[in-house]
């Protein structure tokens, strides 16, 4: 559906050239929710404006529905444009515009009759639930009902694609939910393809398919959610993905007895990942009876990426590692060694 | 005061209100086309031309440096090329609108970019073409502060008006030189500015009203 190919984009910084984009190739699918992440100033952005060519690449070309958009007059690529949605993290509605004429303004500039327009505006208006406000103006509406309003805008000329710009950013968690409910909502009634820019890993938890990670205008991690999350094999992709896991200062929780390096009897602190065939399966109670070993539960969390189970346990162990370990990656669980901590817990009991 | 008087006061402001009124119109239209292409021009703009840009700025800023009892004699020739004559009320409108343009264009120009870019973005996403952006999304966002702009050119254009009198033209501020300062009589000067300071509150008053009333925010 969606071909980039090659591109490379650099601006002009306060301070020297800023490469946005490194020689990024993508291609998306047809009804694919595909997510970019990064940090600010990763590129992601400007990669999401090469799509409709609001940012138009140095190098490198990009198609869309299999027409390269690339290579079109201005006039060919407004009408191409018209078949590519776009929703913002500020809105961008027009302030003295009613809400139904805000999502109305894509038809108008189409050139359609005001009875089509009006019979396309209003199921849109019932689509995003805002039939009620169909009169107000943006300033009387919540943020979530902004975006509301932007979606059912981004909708109205029946387009193929719907890029979203950090469209949550701005809306408290709770609105995120229901809006990202509303795009998933649309992605799979209308069979629409959705590419959405975001720095929050929940958002891309929440509904993408596959996920590129970004930074420094390259995508440097690429895979479907579950597997960029689970297991993130780029630093900065790791980074992002443990993001969503409860903060665990081993250094402050433990103090000095504290190690990275390991000690002749001291505990283990193990970060046990539960992906696969066996995330389901109970095996921390096995992994005491048949080792004889003690674990100290220091966090955790069960979760369900793309509807597969996920979790994530941090312990501390007493006893012999190795075997543990051993076991542990037999099961074809993910099993890291987060450091060491001088006993304590032995004499507790 | 006398009923000549009170006549006197009576065609003044007929011929105040004509000048400004008509100065005010040519402002409103060719100072909207000029704003626009100075907005449109620059280097980020829609239609980008730098040396067209460079140009009309340099000439709007020209124009609008020079002092207007100075403006309005120095383009006596212009005047009488367009009025027919350089003397009386209408040949006082030339240097007015003259005046009055690219002041008017220069508010429309800052009130198209206090428009946020972000709307722009989104029309130009939607395939609007740059003038469907302009006409669909610019000027209707920017109209409360387009109409904030027209009240201060018209009441900036009352003040001008009263030196009409240097090039013959009437009006009030004429009345006021002649009657109230050459031949000594208050009782005019204090009717003349009395006018004026209603004339003046009565614009600002509609042109808040109406500014509130499109700003829908």
């Amino acid at each position: 559906m969606i071909k980039l190919d090659a591109l490379g984009k650099r601006f002009q910084g306060p301070s020297g050239l800023v490469t946005a984009l490194d020689d990024v190739s993508l291609e998306i699918a047809q009804g694919e929710i595909f997510g970019v992440i990064g940090r600010s100033g990763a590129g992601k952005s400007t990669l999401l404006r090469a799509i409709n060519l609001l940012e138009r690449p140095d190098t490198g070309r990009v198609s869309v529905g299999g027409v390269e958009l690339t290579g079109l007059s201005p006039d060919a690529l407004r009408h191409e444009r018209r078949r590519i949605g776009m929703i913002f993290q500020h809105f961008n509605l027009l302030s003295r515009r009613s809400v139904f004429d805000n999502v109305a303004l894509p038809l108008e500039l189409a050139g359609l009759s005001k009875r089509d327009i009006r019979d396309r505006v209003t199921p849109l208006l019932d689509l995003v639930g805002l039939a009620d406000k169909a009169g107000q103006v943006p300033a009387k509406l919540s943020g979530g009902q902004k975006q509301r309003v932007g979606i059912a805008r981004a909708l109205a000329a029946e387009p193929k694609i719907l890029l979203s710009d950090e469209a949550t950013s701005a809306l408290d968690p709770q609105t995120t939910r229901s809006i990202l409910g509303l795009l998933k909502d649309i992605n799979q009634r209308l069979g629409l393809t959705i590419v959405l820019i975001t720095h929050e890993m929940s958002v891309v938890r929440e509904i993408c398919d596959r996920v590129a990670v970004m930074d420094a205008g390259r995508i440097v991690e690429l895979g479907s959610t579950f597997d960029v999350l689970t297991q993130p094999t780029h630093p900065l992709a790791r980074d992002i993905a443990r993001g969503l896991e409860p903060e665990l200062k081993l250094q402050q929780l433990f103090g000095d007895r504290f190690s990275d390096v390991a000690i002749p009897g001291a505990n283990t602190v193990l970060r046990i990942a539960f992906s696969g065939p066996n995330a389901e399966a109970p095996v921390i109670a096995d992994l005491v009876r048949r080792f004889n070993v003690d674990l100290n539960i220091l966090s955790g969390t069960i979760d369900h990426i793309q509807d597969r189970p996920y979790g994530v346990m941090k312990v501390e162990l007493a006893g012999a590692v190795e075997p543990v370990v051993a076991h542990l990656k037999s099961l074809e669980l993910g099993v890291e060694v987060l450091g060491y901590v001088r006993s304590a817990l032995r004499t507790a009991l | 005061m006398s009923e000549a008087l009170l006549e006197q006061l009576f065609d003044s402001l007929t011929d105040t209100l004509l000048m400004v009124g008509t100065a005010s119109l040519v402002a409103l239209l060719l100072g909207t086309a000029l704003g626009v292409v100075l907005f449109a021009t620059t280097e980020r703009g829609l239609w980008r031309q730098p040396i067209v840009s460079r140009g009309l700025g340099a000439l709007v800023n020209a124009t609008r440096s020079t002092p207007f009892i100075i403006l309005m004699v120095a383009i006596i020739p212009f005047t009488r090329l367009i009025a027919g004559t350089s003397i009386g009320t209408g040949a006082a409108i030339v240097p007015l609108a003259v005046a009055a343009v690219p002041f008017f264009a220069r508010l429309v120009e800052s009130a198209l970019r206090e428009v946020d870019r972000g709307l722009i973005e989104a029309a130009q996403a939607m395939g609007a073409t740059p003038r469907q952006i302009l006409g669909k999304v610019l000027l209707p966002e920017a109209l409360p502060s387009l109409l904030r702009g027209l009240t201060l050119t018209i009441i900036s254009l009352i003040g001008y008006s009263a030196m009409a009198g240097a090039v013959g033209g009437g009006g009030l501020g004429d009345l006021g030189i002649r009657y109230g300062y050459q031949r000594f009589n208050p009782t005019v000067m204090l009717a003349v500015v009395a006018v004026l300071i209603v004339l003046v509150q009565l614009v600002q008053s509609l042109g808040d009203f109406a500014a509130r009333r499109l700003q829908k925010k």
